[in-house]
């Protein structure tokens, strides 16, 4: 089995990762959910005022409904790989879309901002991947191995840069608005309070609220989860270019994402979806190689 | 025809040129910062990180009881939401009733439907910890009232 798996070509491994991709993007996105933010249009004078959102889009309950079913249609094409490159963009745009309509009624959008410009790669980029219906019915040319090949790491490695980049900025937004008083101050304690105020108890198991508390009680605790938090996020880029700084970054961005969720109940679980570039299936090197000298 | 189109070379030039623009974009809006990538950097953690206070919705009955505004009065959002709200309106140069507008919707559509005998609704700022699913401790957490709705007015 592990030997099949360890000669099957980058096109298939790269099919896994669409099926993989897909499939997950539709067990994450809850359409139902997002549809039902149409009963507040009435709530536009807030939004376009206090949101920031500088566009008008106010679409009907029965347009958001089309858009939501051509995005879940699409997505399941895009998983089986058929009309595949119709499907990425279709998915990519009523996504836009609807993420575009929800984004002045709440800030829930945090769970799906940053898998728009993925969806964007796999509709410009992937061309290539394996496990298609498209070839087994259309019978599709196959482009020569190497030339399929640089496409597919060329695909993933500019996935693994908008990661970077995505998680980078969101270290650097914390040092921008508040320089080093969002790790030395009580910002973190103050925002691990919060969320007990956000929330009902009932939306998660009892033990991370004891968590919450306990980490409330130890500010000094507190210092260092922010300090964790602002430093591996800063140092997000060097996952570009060492194998080992890939791992070490990658999984403890795992680790702070899971933590978010025990502290602070706020779940990122469709940011998977963008972790998903960095599987040691797809079997690319790191994106940039650094020359060494040798003295 | 069509699929001579997407896969051919030309295609995927214009694809990798596009690709490449759209990651130095948001490199750009990394740095830059602004709307693009907003995380962590929300107005409401903003505000809220930096004191011990918070806003928050409670309702008036007519027999002169309180109670903090529930998860069913607020859905979609959550009580952080409602602050991040409150907060950011109560910056407006407006009248009360023109910056609180949207608190008739929450009354109308929601509280008047879950509750019988509401006689006002009013927005305050509160101290935390506040035990939010204790309203005997409205009294001691609330420090100044923001604004209040009679339904009567409504």
């Amino acid at each position: 089995m592990i030997k099949t798996w360890n000669t099957l070509s980058l096109s298939h491994r790269a099919g896994v990762f669409r099926i993989l991709f897909f499939g997950l993007f539709l067990y994450f996105i809850k359409f139902f959910y997002l549809v039902s933010f149409s009963n507040f249009s009435q709530m536009d004078v807030y939004c376009s005022e206090t949101m920031g959102v500088w566009y008008y889009l106010d679409l009907s309950r029965s347009q958001l409904s089309l858009l939501a079913w051509a995005c879940i249609i699409g997505a399941v094409f895009a998983c089986a790989g058929l009309f595949t490159r119709l499907s990425y963009f279709v998915v990519f745009i009523s996504f836009l879309l609807l993420n575009a309509c929800a984004l002045k009624y709440c800030y829930f959008n945090h769970l799906y901002m940053p898998l728009h410009i993925p969806l964007l790669f796999w509709g410009l980029l992937d061309g290539q991947s394996g496990y298609r219906l498209d070839r087994l019915i259309f019978k599709t040319k196959k482009l020569p191995e190497d030339e399929e090949n640089k496409r597919i790491e060329f695909f993933v490695k500019c996935n693994r840069v908008f990661f970077v980049v995505v998680f980078f900025a969101t270290g650097l937004a914390k040092l921008k608005t508040s320089g080093f008083n969002w790790i030395f101050s009580d910002s973190m304690m103050h925002m691990l309070n919060l969320q007990n105020f956000a929330s009902d108890r009932t939306l998660v198991p009892d033990f991370f609220h004891d968590i919450n508390s306990w980490l409330i009680a130890n500010p000094m605790i507190c210092i260092a989860l922010a300090f964790m938090t602002v430093f591996i996020e800063i140092l997000a880029p060097i996952a570009l270019f060492s194998h080992r700084g890939m791992k070490f970054i990658v999984f403890h961005l795992v680790l702070m994402q899971i933590g978010i969720y025990v502290t602070m109940y706020i779940n990122f679980f469709p940011w998977f979806l963008i972790y998903l570039c960095w599987l040691p299936l797809l079997k690319v090197e790191p994106t940039f190689k650094v020359k060494t000298i040798k003295l | 025809m069509v699929a001579l189109l997407v896969q051919g070379p030309m295609f995927y030039k214009i694809a990798k040129s596009i690709s490449i623009l759209v990651i130095l974009v948001s490199i750009y809006f990394a740095i830059a910062g602004g709307r693009f990538f907003p995380f962590s950097d929300y107005p409401m953690y903003r505000a809220a990180r930096k004191t011990s206070a918070l806003a928050a919705i409670v309702v008036h009955f007519e027999d002169g009881s309180k109670a903090f505004a529930k998860r069913p009065y607020l859905r979609p959002f959550n009580r952080l939401h409602l602050h991040q709200m409150i907060y950011t309106t109560s910056l407006l140069e407006l009248p009360p009733e023109e910056k609180y507008r949207w608190l008739d919707f929450f009354i109308k559509e929601r509280i008047l439907k879950y509750e019988k005998n509401v006689q006002a609704v009013s927005l305050e700022k509160v101290e935390f910890p506040a035990h939010f699913s204790d309203d005997s401790e409205i009294d001691k957490s609330v420090l100044r009232t923001i604004y209040k709705r009679n339904v009567s007015d409504l």
